[in-house]
C-alpha cells in the first residue's frame, strides 16, 4: 500500500470531518475511496451522537442504554403484536418497521448487547408479518438479516425457508429447513415443512 | 597410449556415437512426454462412452471451428515439436554417417564372402571359389580402367583374408579374439573431436562457444524456467491475477452481494487477458464475456472465443482461493458460473435446465411452467415441442436426445468412513462415501422412490470395500470407474470436461468444511437402460456408482455428532446436482467387533433428522419408518395457506 494524503478537513464548529473527492484518482481506487467515505460517515455519526449527548458518555455497559427509549420500543412492539393477533398484518408491518427505525436511532455508543435482541425481536416479528401480507421478498431479506445476526435459532430457518418456498425456490427452501434441523433435529414444524417442500420438488421434477 | 600427442577424430569415426548418445538422452524422454500429451489430450474425452453427440450448430459454429483448428495448429507448431523435428533429423543424419563408416572400415568376413553366419566350412569354401574366380587378377579383362582394376584386386585380397579368417585355425582365432585376422590392432586413445576445432584456427571459436553456453545460455534458460515457475501459481494462473483475486476476498464487504456478474467483472481484470489481448480494456473483455453468455455473434469473434476459452482456468483458480477463505456462497456461485459459461447461458432464472438443450426458443421456454428435465420428459412429444418452442421434428428429436443423455444423480446412501475402522474415530482421516444411481431424465420412478436395490448387491459392495487391497488404497474402488466423457457444450470454443464438484459444508456456520473436490469418474451405463429395466427389483444391469472424497481435515478430536451439508454440483450441466444433509458421528473405537452395526451414521430410524433424510432417499428407508408416516401425513394439508405460522409469532413473544 502506498501512503498518500487524503483531502480531509475538520470543521471545528460542526465538529465534522469532511472529505473532498475532487482530486482525481485512478479507477482502481474507487472501492478504496468508498470505504474511506463510509468510515468517515460512521465517525461523524458517532461524534454527532456524543456531542448531542452533552457530556462524555461512560464506556458501554449493559446499563448505558436509554431506559426511556427501551420502554417506548417495548410499547411499540406490544402494539405490533396486538395488530398481528387481530390479523391486521399491514398495520403490524408498519409498527414493527417503526420499531426497527427506533432501535436503529439509538445513540451509537449504547450497549450493542442490549439493543441487538430488540432488533432481533422486531425482525422476527416483521418477517412473520411480511409472510402474512405475502411480501415474500421482504420477508426473505429480513430472515436473511436475522440469520446473519443469530445463526442458531431453528425458527429463523423456518422463516427463511418459507419465504424461499413462496418465492418458488424450493431447493433453497429445502436447504434452509435442513440446516434448521441441524440445530434442532426434533423440530416438528421444520420436519413437516421439509416434507412439504420435498413433495413439491418431486412434483416439479415430474416424479409424482 | 602410443604418444603424448592426442589422436583426433579426423575421419568422424567416433564423435557421432558421442553426439548420438547425448541426443538420445534428451530426445527420448522429450518425445515420450510430447507424444503422450498429444495423444491423451481433449480428443480422447469426446470419444469416451456416453459422450453426447448430436447434430446442432450454434450461430458461431464456423468461428468456433476455425478457432479450434488454430489452437490445434498452435499446439502442433509449438517450439516443442520444432525442437523434436530438428533433434530427430540430426539423429537420423548421424545414424546415416555411422552406417557409411561401418561399411568402409569394419572387417566382417561373413559380409565379404556374402555367406550367412551359420554357413558350414563347405559352403564357405564353395563361395570362396566362386568369388575368387570372379575377382582373380588373372581373370580381369584388359580393357577395364585402372581404378576398377585396383579395386578388384583389393577385393581379391579381402576375399582371401576373409576365407582364411573362416578356415585357417590361427587367423580364425585372431578374428575371434581381436576382431581382425591379423591379430591385435593398435589401441588408440583420443578426443572425439576433429583436430581443426582444437588445434587449428578454430580453437578460439570453441572457447567462445563454451563461454557462451556456460555464462550465457545456461543461466538464461534456468532463469527463464524459474521466473515461469514464479509467475504462475499451481493452478496455472498468473501471480498478479491471483493477488488481485485474493484482495477481492480480503476486502469482501458483507453488505454487498456478490453476483455472477460481479465475478465476471473481477475476471475481466485478469492479467492473462492483458497478455493475450493487450489492446482490450477490462470493460471490453467483460463485454465479450457477456456477449458469449447472451449468445451474440460479434464482429471480433476470435477475441471473444479466446477470452472465453481461458475462463474455466481462471474460475477454477478463483474457486481455489474462495475455498481457502471457506466462502461457500462464492464457491457455489463460481461452479454455477462455470456451467453458465460452458453452456453460454445468462446467469439467473429457473429455466437453465431447459435452456441448455439445443434448438430451444428461450422466449417460449421462459413463459411456460415446466422447469426441469424430469418433468419435461414425462410429457408427450408434442407437448415437449410446445414447451421448448421447437416445431421441426428432427430438431425436437435432437433436443429430447440431449435431455435424456444428461446424467442425473440420485443418492442411494451416504456415509463417512475411516478405512479399517467400524466407526468414525476422532482425529483420523475420513472419507465421504456416496453411493449414487446415475439415471436419465427419461427414467421415472414411481412416486419418486428409488428402485429397490438388492440387499445382497449393497452388501457385496460393502464387502468389496472391506477387502484388504481396497483398504490399503481407499480410493481404488472409486478410481476403477470409467472416466466421464467431455461435456456437451456446443457454444463453448473448446472441448470441456464434465464431472461433479463435491462441496462439504458445515451446517453450524454454513461455510465450506473442505475445499470442493472434482470427481470425473463414474459409470454412466445406466443411461442405456429403459425405464422398466431400471425399476425392476433385481436388475443385474443396474449400476450403483461410487463417489468418494478424501477429507483433508482430520475428524474432530472430540466425540459427538457433527452436521454437514453435502452439495454435489455438476460443472457442465444444470439439473444434475445433489444437496443433502448428513451427520458425522465421531465415536470411540469399539472394544470388540460388533458385526451388525457397521456404520452408525446413517441409521435411518435413529432420530428424526435421519427420518427426513430417509424421506429424501425414498423407499428403501421409508419402509423402516412406515409407522411414523401415518401420524405425520395429516400435516401435509396446510402447505399452501401458511396458516401454521400464526404460532411463530406467539413463539417470538414468549422469548422476550
Amino acid at each position: 500500500m502506498t501512503a498518500f494524503e487524503l483531502p480531509m478537513t475538520y470543521d471545528a464548529s460542526t465538529k465534522k470531518i469532511s472529505f473532498d473527492p475532487a482530486q482525481q484518482y485512478e479507477d482502481d481506487d474507487e472501492e478504496f475511496l468508498d470505504r474511506v467515505k463510509l468510515e468517515i460517515k460512521q465517525l461523524n455519526v458517532l461524534v454527532d451522537d456524543i456531542v448531542s449527548h452533552g457530556s462524555l458518555p461512560t464506556p458501554p455497559t449493559p446499563d448505558t442504554t436509554n431506559k426511556q427509549l427501551t420502554t417506548l420500543i417495548k410499547k411499540m412492539y406490544d402494539g405490533g403484536v396486538k395488530s398481528f393477533k387481530a390479523e391486521k398484518y399491514p398495520d403490524a408491518v408498519k409498527q414493527f418497521s417503526l420499531g426497527i427505525e427506533m432501535v436503529s436511532r439509538r445513540a451509537k455508543f449504547e450497549s450493542f448487547q442490549q439493543t441487538l435482541p430488540e432488533l432481533n425481536l422486531f425482525l422476527m416479528s416483521r418477517t412473520d408479518s411480511y409472510l402474512k401480507t405475502k411480501e415474500y421478498l421482504k420477508a426473505f431479506n429480513d430472515a436473511d438479516l436475522l440469520l446473519s445476526i443469530v445463526p442458531n435459532v431453528p425458527e429463523n430457518y423456518l422463516r427463511k425457508g418459507v419465504a424461499c418456498y413462496f418465492l418458488g425456490n424450493y431447493e433453497a427452501s429445502k436447504a434452509e429447513y435442513e440446516r434448521g434441523l441441524a440445530f434442532d433435529p426434533k423440530n416438528v414444524r421444520l420436519q413437516n415443512e421439509l416434507k412439504v417442500v420435498i413433495e413439491h420438488l418431486k412434483t416439479e421434477n415430474g416424479e409424482l | 597410449m602410443s604418444s603424448s600427442q592426442y589422436n583426433y577424430d579426423e575421419d568422424g569415426e567416433t564423435w557421432p556415437y558421442f553426439v548420438l548418445t547425448l541426443l538420445a538422452v534428451v530426445l527420448v524422454p522429450y518425445t515420450y512426454t510430447t507424444v503422450k500429451s498429444l495423444l491423451f489430450s481433449e480428443k480422447d474425452a469426446t470419444k469416451r462412452a456416453h459422450a453426447i453427440e448430436v447434430d446442432y450448430t450454434p450461430a458461431n459454429a464456423a468461428q468456433i471451428r476455425s478457432f479450434r483448428v488454430a489452437t490445434q495448429a498452435k499446439k502442433l507448431l509449438s517450439t516443442r515439436l520444432l525442437v523434436l523435428a530438428v533433434g530427430w533429423g540430426l539423429f537420423a543424419y548421424l545414424v546415416l554417417i555411422l552406417k557409411e563408416n561401418t561399411h568402409t572400415n569394419a572387417f566382417d568376413p561373413y559380409a565379404i564372402l556374402e555367406v550367412s553366419l551359420s554357413a558350414t566350412e563347405k559352403e564357405v569354401k564353395s563361395r570362396y571359389r566362386k568369388l575368387s574366380l570372379k575377382f582373380h587378377p588373372d581373370k580381369i579383362a584388359n580393357d577395364v580402367l585402372a581404378e576398377v582394376k585396383q579395386s578388384m584386386e583389393e577385393m581379391f585380397i579381402k576375399i582371401n583374408q576373409a576365407y582364411k579368417a573362416l578356415t585357417d585355425e590361427d587367423t580364425k582365432k585372431n578374428y575371434e579374439l581381436y576382431g581382425h585376422p591379423d591379430g591385435p590392432q593398435e589401441r588408440l586413445m583420443g578426443i572425439a573431436l576433429p583436430k581443426f576445432l582444437i588445434e587449428g584456427a578454430y580453437s578460439p571459436l570453441l572457447v567462445v562457444l563454451y563461454f557462451i553456453v556456460i555464462v550465457g545460455v545456461l543461466p538464461y534458460v534456468v532463469g527463464r524456467w524459474w521466473t515461469n515457475v514464479q509467475m504462475y501459481t499451481k493452478k496455472g494462473i498468473h501471480v498478479e491475477t491471483a493477488t488481485f483475486f485474493v484482495t477481492k476476498f480480503v476486502n469482501l464487504n458483507p453488505a454487498n452481494m456478490v453476483t455472477p456478474f460481479t465475478i465476471i467483472e473481477w475476471l475481466s481484470y485478469a492479467t492473462e487477458f492483458k497478455l493475450q489481448c493487450p489492446d482490450l480494456t477490462p470493460k471490453q473483455i467483460e463485454q465479450h464475456i457477456l456477449d458469449h453468455l447472451y449468445r451474440r455473434v460479434t464482429a471480433d469473434e476470435r477475441s471473444k472465443l479466446e477470452i472465453v476459452s481461458i475462463l474455466p482456468t481462471l474460475i477454477n483458480a478463483l474457486l481455489d482461493i474462495s475455498a481457502t477463505f471457506r466462502n461457500s456462497e462464492i464457491s457455489l456461485l463460481l461452479i454455477d458460473l462455470n456451467r453458465y459459461i460452458t453452456q453460454a447461458l445468462v446467469p439467473g432464472g429457473r429455466y437453465a435446465q431447459l435452456l441448455q438443450l439445443p434448438y430451444v426458443d428461450p422466449k417460449v421456454v421462459t413463459s411456460q411452467l415446466v422447469k426441469t428435465l424430469g418433468k419435461l420428459l414425462t410429457l408427450s412429444e408434442e407437448k415437449i415441442g410446445e414447451a421448448l418452442g421447437i416445431k421441426d421434428a428432427a430438431q425436437l428429436k435432437t433436443a429430447i436426445q440431449v435431455a435424456s443423455e444428461i446424467p442425473l444423480l440420485k443418492i442411494v446412501d451416504a456415509k463417512f468412513t475411516v478405512p479399517g475402522e467400524t466407526v468414525v474415530t476422532s482425529n483420523s482421516t475420513a472419507y465421504l462415501e456416496m453411493r449414487v444411481l446415475v439415471k436419465s431424465a427419461k427414467h421415472t420412478f414411481k412416486g419418486g422412490k428409488l428402485p429397490v436395490l438388492k440387499k445382497e448387491k449393497l452388501a457385496s459392495m460393502d464387502a468389496e470395500a472391506a477387502k484388504f487391497e481396497n483398504l490399503k488404497d481407499p480410493m481404488s474402488l472409486a478410481d476403477q470407474q470409467p472416466e466421464l466423457p467431455a461435456a456437451y457444450a456446443p457454444w463453448f470454443p473448446q472441448a470441456v470436461s464434465s464431472g461433479w464438484m463435491v462441496c462439504p459444508l458445515l451446517q453450524s456456520d454454513a461455510k465450506l468444511a473442505e475445499p470442493p473436490t472434482f470427481v470425473n469418474k463414474l459409470d454412466l451405463s445406466n443411461l442405456e437402460l429403459t425405464s422398466e429395466e431400471i425399476t425392476t427389483a433385481d436388475n443385474e444391469k443396474l449400476q450403483v456408482g461410487l463417489i468418494k472424497v478424501k477429507l483433508i481435515a482430520p475428524t474432530p478430536g472430540t466425540t459427538g455428532q457433527f452436521q454437514f451439508r453435502i452439495i454435489v454440483k455438476n460443472i457442465a450441466y444444470f439439473g444434475a446436482d445433489l444437496d443433502f444433509p448428513i451427520i458425522m458421528t465421531v465415536e470411540e473405537p469399539p472394544a470388540e467387533y460388533i458385526e451388525e452395526k457397521i456404520y452408525e451414521i446413517e441409521d435411518p430410524d435413529e432420530d428424526s433428522l435421519a427420518g427426513a433424510m430417509a424421506l429424501f432417499r425414498g423407499e428403501r428407508v421409508k419402509r423402516v419408518e412406515s409407522s411414523d408416516d401415518s401420524d405425520e401425513s395429516d400435516f401435509d394439508d396446510d402447505k399452501n395457506d401458511g396458516s401454521d405460522f400464526t404460532d411463530i409469532n406467539t413463539d417470538t413473544e414468549d422469548e422476550k
